[in-house]
């Protein structure tokens, strides 16, 4: 898959996990978990080609960074970081 | 308490461990206690050898130790066998907790506060009425719901109480109607103990406890591994609050550490939660956004804790030196913040879905250790690296190769990307280094000879890998190298090794004056003003101007005090048994001249006695805060309270805060139960309990048939710890040459299994075959009525070495206790079959 469509598809794992608030859709979040982190992979790569884009590197692991909060947390989810977060990935998709 | 004060009890109940075999030095303690009139217990699935050099052996369920515990709590209290004089000046039994509080027994099973869908408690109404109480244990805090501000209210006056016991929402009364359910009848429907051996053990604790005599429990593993682990510690904290065997001679709680200095790496965490010497770890969701807001959120207004704030400035000063400023708070930037629950077991679970690269693997070996290891090797293989570090080729090292899912065909070697370093390690005779057991006493090792080849101490792998970082980032710009270009890494190395100076490290540990690099005495010399530098406070006093404390070695003299001062160094402040004072009345006298160890001389104006004090020199019994002026940190801590880091003094029989499953230990059936609750029928499992539920992670329902036996698995006395140790030299592999599973005789005549036959244990995450050990150490349970079979397996088998064996850990489930993470690995369920498993293939 694209990094553009991993984009997508953690944003739509995202959306549902966001959807189910305040119960933990422990499903939606490993698929977000998973999409994020392929798409991680796929900009470490082309910056290990000499490539990419290491602003949208970083902000991508920022939002892996939060992603994790909800998928392993600490206590209560905090739900108004994934939103934020969900809000982030939205504009690295858009902006790709 | 001091392993050594063991020796002092007049009873000891070993519950949780299998001390005789897996701790057998400090086991000499309880013989010799023995051999002075104590009565010895053992309380155990299993009768070992531990059980067998007991007075009496109590059979039970795997994971019914909090019914079984708070059995003796009700029969000391409804029997008025607590000691009065010591519980009621010095627990908070009188203590008045808000209207709004509801145990589980008025609540559905759960108490109050606690919400369905995120599975989480709020603490609100545990409180005491009026208060907010913060928790002195970092770790167990209920991460962003207490702030050091909300615990003003602590500074403005003493908490409500009745000392007459008689308000209903009075600790006493809380605790008698919670406990009012675990009669000896309960005790034997849910544990399996018979009711007579039960009350027995009772009679021995209530009778050897008081003035003049005292007791002790030992529990390693067996307790803290269970969903409830932290939970069936707190029971044993509520009896021997309320018996008064605390701070004295022969009485307290001992924490039989399931590894060398696991206790050390504790104070000096390997934990993801905590900075050193039990400091809360920086979280980005909290109000830690500046040093001077994660401070002002983590200082409680009183007790001990108060001063914090001079702890977490002299170790961002020990880390980061020169480049911790004022202007740059002192470097607190530079630490990493917490997000979620980055603990071992989520990790393992998040390598399986990409988010982790790479792995350090130093001083374990999880492909055996770890639980669920099929789901482990599958977060292995989805690694780009792996470094393994171990004085042999161990589990972890060749999973690629010869794992549990290459040999089930579930993948092939060619198929698995990671890339493996093994590194050998030095074994402990060939470094120098210390010790931290599980008395807090801090023992001081040399090398004594030479590793072999390319074998290389951990000191000496993190200190070059750290030089190696530092030259990559030397010339980086980029703001988020900056934390590792500021790290201090100054270590002097010798000889042609360049090994680190370890002695160095201690004196960092220990802390000195920044501006003359004078070494300090006493932690209470730390300051908030980057004057000090600390690598971890409760650890100053180790390496004082005089030299390194923890290589002394003069034991007292008989008849002498009896700890062993003078013998390496405990800490804090060289302290052999904390909380001290509670072994003199609230006046500052002995208890009993039997049971003296430290005292009040009116004369001196101080604390004096067998021990170091632990308690402020001069405070006066007489001591009562000025609650006109809100004192703060120790003003407000009363001169006969003794427990000194809880935020009021007393010992906390309720828990208003710091525990993430409820404010009184409550029997829960283990996640995987053969039977129902019998106590709290509504609410099987503890319901905040960590649950990850994701395929091949899956849990068995309550009752499964397919599941019906229960599963215990331990260590044995000839493969230390993990194993590999023990497994790859041939002379201790012979003793124990192959993985078996302890089946008692009913079963096995049951299953037409025999003796050193095969039989393959499964469970829904995996199976594993191993040798038949038909053995009457186990007997039938009787449980709620039903027929209860218990197993038992040694888990620290693998494919390496000599003595080879399934990994017993493919059977188990991750999950976490709710305040630890820690994994459940004493109490799950499972089928049992004779012969061997089908999906291997044999030549």
């Amino acid at each position: 898959m694209s990094i553009e469509n991993e984009g997508k598809a953690a944003l739509a794992a995202l959306d549902r996990a966001l959807a189910k608030k305040p119960e933990r859709d422990s499903q939606a979040f490993s698929a977000t978990t998973e999409h994020l982190c392929a798409m991680r992979d796929q900009l470490i790569a082309h910056r290990r080609e000499g490539g990419g884009d290491q602003d949208r590197l970083e902000r991508i692991n920022a939002v892996i960074s939060s992603a994790l909060a909800g998928h392993y947390p600490l206590g209560k989810v905090p739900w108004d970081e994934i939103e934020r977060a969900r809000d982030a990935l939205r504009e690295l998709v858009q902006t790709a | 308490m001091a392993l050594w004060d063991l020796a002092n009890a007049d009873w000891v109940v070993t519950m949780g461990s299998n001390m005789a075999e897996n701790h057998p030095i400090a086991f000499r303690f309880l013989v010799e206690a023995k051999r002075r009139g104590a009565t010895l217990v053992h309380v155990d699935p299993r009768f070992t050898r531990t059980g067998a050099l007991c007075d009496i052996h109590a059979p039970i369920r795997s994971g019914s130790d909090i019914a079984f515990l708070g059995g003796i709590i009700r029969y000391i209290l409804e029997g008025d066998h607590w000691f009065r004089d010591f519980a009621l000046a010095y627990t908070n039994l009188a203590n008045i907790i808000e209207d709004e509080y509801r145990g589980p027994d008025e609540n559905g099973g759960v108490f109050s506060g606690f919400d369905v869908t995120e599975k989480a408690y709020s603490e609100a109404s545990w409180q005491y009425k009026g208060k907010v109480v913060p928790s002195s244990i970092a770790e167990h805090r209920v991460q962003g719901e207490q702030s050091g501000a909300q615990s003003e209210s602590m500074a403005e006056g003493p908490p409500p109480t009745d000392f007459t016991l008689q308000h209903p929402n009075c600790v006493y009364q809380i605790m008698k109607r919670h406990y009012a359910s675990y009669t000896p009848e309960m005790v034997e429907a849910v544990t399996g103990c018979p009711k007579q051996t039960f009350l027995r053990i009772c009679d021995v604790i209530v009778k050897n406890s008081g003035r003049e005599r005292t007791g002790a429990f030992a529990y390693a593993v067996g307790w803290t591994h269970h969903s409830t682990g932290v939970q069936i510690i707190r029971a044993a904290t509520i009896i021997q609050g309320l018996l008064g065997n605390v701070g004295r001679p022969g009485g307290g709680i001992m924490a039989l550490r399931g590894h060398v200095s696991i206790q050390g790496s504790t104070d000096i965490p390997t934990l993801y939660n905590m900075l050193p010497t039990y400091l809360p770890q920086p979280n980005a969701f909290h109000d830690h956004g500046t040093l001077e807001k994660y401070v002002a959120a983590e200082t409680p207004a009183t007790g001990w804790w108060h001063n914090f704030p001079k702890y977490i400035t002299s170790l961002l000063k020990a880390w980061y030196g020169d480049n911790a400023t004022k202007s740059n708070e002192w470097g607190y930037q530079f630490i990493p913040k917490l997000t979620g629950d980055v603990s071992q077991l989520p990790m393992t679970l998040a390598m399986a879905h990409g988010v982790v690269k790479g792995q350090f693997i130093l001083g374990q070996n999880p492909a055996v250790g770890s639980v669920n290891t099929l789901l482990v090797e599958q977060g292995f293989a989805k690694l780009e690296w792996m470094v393994v570090r171990d004085f042999a080729m161990n589990e972890t090292a060749t999973f690629w190769q010869q794992g549990s899912r290459v040999r089930r065909g579930e993948v092939r070697p060619e198929e698995i990307g990671t890339e493996v370093f093994f590194f050998p390690t030095s074994l402990a005779g060939e470094k120098a280094g210390s010790v931290t057991n599980t008395s807090r006493l801090v023992q001081w090792h040399d090398a004594v000879c030479e590793a072999p080849g390319d074998s290389r101490s951990d000191l000496w792998f993190i200190y070059h890998l750290g030089k190696r970082l530092k030259q990559l980032y030397a010339d980086s710009t980029l703001e988020r190298d900056r934390a590792i270009q500021a790290l201090t890494w100054d270590y002097p190395v010798e000889g042609v090794k360049q090994e680190p100076e370890a002695e160095a490290v201690l004196r960092e540990i220990n802390g000195w004056t920044v501006a003359d690099r004078k070494q300090l005495s006493s932690f209470q010399e730390l300051k908030d003003d980057g004057s000090t530098a600390c690598g971890g406070w409760m650890y100053t006093g180790v390496y004082p101007p005089s030299g390194n404390k923890a290589r002394e070695r003069k034991p007292d003299p008989p008849g002498g005090p009896g700890s062993h001062l003078g013998w390496a160094f405990a800490w804090p402040n060289n302290r052999r048994t904390l909380y001290n004072r509670a072994s003199a009345d609230p006046s500052g006298k002995p208890w009993s001249e039997r049971k003296k160890m430290v005292w009040w001389d009116d004369a001196k104006g101080e604390w004096t006695g067998l021990d170091v004090p632990d308690y402020e020199k001069t405070k006066r019994p007489d001591y009562r805060p000025d609650w006109s002026k809100q004192p703060h940190g120790m003003d407000a801590i009363a001169g006969d309270r003794p427990f000194i880091m809880e935020a009021d003094g007393h010992c906390m029989l309720f828990a208003p805060s710091g525990l993430k499953d409820g404010p009184l230990p409550t029997h829960y059936e283990p996640l995987e139960s053969p039977v129902g609750n019998l106590l709290y029928p509504q609410q099987p499992r503890d319901p905040a309990a960590k649950i990850w539920d994701q395929p091949g992670n899956e849990l068995h329902h309550e009752a499964d048939p397919r599941f019906p036996y229960v599963l215990t698995t331990f260590r044995v006395t000839e493969l230390h710890c993990g194993g590999v140790i023990g497994r790859v030299t041939p002379h201790t592999a012979e003793l124990q040459p192959e993985a078996f599973v302890e089946i008692p005789p009913e079963l096995a005549a049951e299953l037409g299994i025999e003796h050193m036959g095969w039989a393959t244990l499964s469970t829904v995450r995996g199976e594993c075959e191993m040798r038949a050990m038909v053995t009457e150490r186990l007997t039938p349970f009787q449980i709620g009525g039903k027929r209860v079979y218990q197993l038992g397996v040694p888990w620290v088998f693998g494919w390496e070495g000599y003595a080879t064996g399934d990994v017993a850990n493919v059977l188990l489930a991750i999950s976490g206790d709710a305040n630890t993470s820690i994994h459940t690995t004493k109490a799950l369920t499972c089928n049992l079959r004779p012969g061997r498993r089908h999906d291997v293939h044999r030549e």
